[in-house]
């Protein structure tokens, strides 16, 4: 069944491709929605997802999360030739990614950059870092390792000589 | 089995004690050793760690953030420190970008930036700016 489905075709003339997460989720999206993928381009283009491509470090809740962020992109080049259309959803996939990223916790916005990284998604990688870095800026590096659980691995006398050798950004 | 056969036992029972005593010294003998990568293997599936964001993140972030907050990175853990060592002069250099450029065209100049003029190691020892 998987099979005859990766092999379906949509209305829009584009082949599915079959996603499967770490914990066995499969997800079906069109090659223009997974394509957003470098890493799954790349795997279309050398014709190696017939049987469906298996993400053994995507878990499928944060899978959940990447197909329909691809799925709300994947419009963006179609509507480019139509600005009209581009107008509207531009809009809307402002509110979709702010509202995406908004309600994440912590662990789950890493897991996002981690599977951001690994499908190789830059434009999804830019938004999460610049969540995180939102989130860092004017914190103190107390409260940016409380916030997001760094492990301070540095002895005493190393920390102290970085922030001395750094003393202009510790001077509020 | 001679000594056995002298004492008018029967060399069956024999092989039966000999298989008594031989099942104590197995469960007396301690479990083979695992050698240590199946054993950290075997821990990590018990308790997986999150995974830390891979260094091309770490980067991303430390780019997208205003100077101070990012040398302030620094101080976190070594991995912040490289990734903040690696950055700076960008960071530095991004300080004199136009006032009106907004926060994202910011974020986008520097990594285009970085890409480009990746500085050497060599030039760390060069921040003068601090």
């Amino acid at each position: 069944m998987a099979a005859a489905a990766a092999e379906a075709t949509t209305d829009g003339g584009g082949k599915m491709i079959i996603l499967i997460s770490a914990d066995g989720k499969r997800f079906e999206v069109t090659e223009a929605v997974a394509s957003q993928s470098q890493l799954i381009s790349n795997m279309i283009e050398d014709d190696c997802t017939e049987n469906g491509v298996r993400l053994p470090n995507v878990d499928g809740d944060i899978l959940t999360m990447v197909v329909d962020y691809c799925n709300m992109h994947a419009g963006d080049a179609a509507a480019a030739g139509d600005t009209m259309k581009a107008s509207s959803t531009e809009e809307e996939l402002k509110k979709f990614d702010a509202e995406l990223v908004q309600a994440l916790e912590n662990p789950v916005l890493f897991k996002l950059i981690l599977a951001a990284n690994f499908l190789n998604i830059k434009s999804l990688l830019d938004m999460t870092c610049q969540r995180v870095a939102d989130m860092m800026s004017g914190k103190t590096p107390e409260q940016m390792r409380e916030t997001f659980s760094i492990e301070n691995d540095f002895t005493p006398e190393e920390e102290a000589a970085i922030r001395q050798e750094n003393a202009w950004a510790f001077d509020d | 089995m001679a000594e056995f056969r002298q004492r008018g036992q029967v060399p069956e029972d024999m092989d039966k004690s000999i298989g008594t005593v031989l099942s104590y010294i197995h469960f007396a003998i301690p479990d083979v050793p695992v050698s240590g990568p199946p054993l950290r293997a075997l821990a990590r599936r018990r308790r997986r760690p999150p995974q830390p964001p891979p260094r091309r993140a770490l980067r991303r972030i430390v780019s997208c953030l205003p100077v101070k907050d990012a040398a302030r990175t620094a101080a976190l853990s070594t991995r912040w420190r490289k990734v903040w060592r690696s950055t700076s002069l960008v960071l530095v250099d991004a300080e004199h970008l136009p006032v009106g450029m907004s926060d994202s065209d910011t974020c986008a100049a520097r990594e285009d930036a970085h890409a480009v003029t990746s500085p050497p190691a060599s030039w760390t020892s060069t921040r003068a700016c601090s």
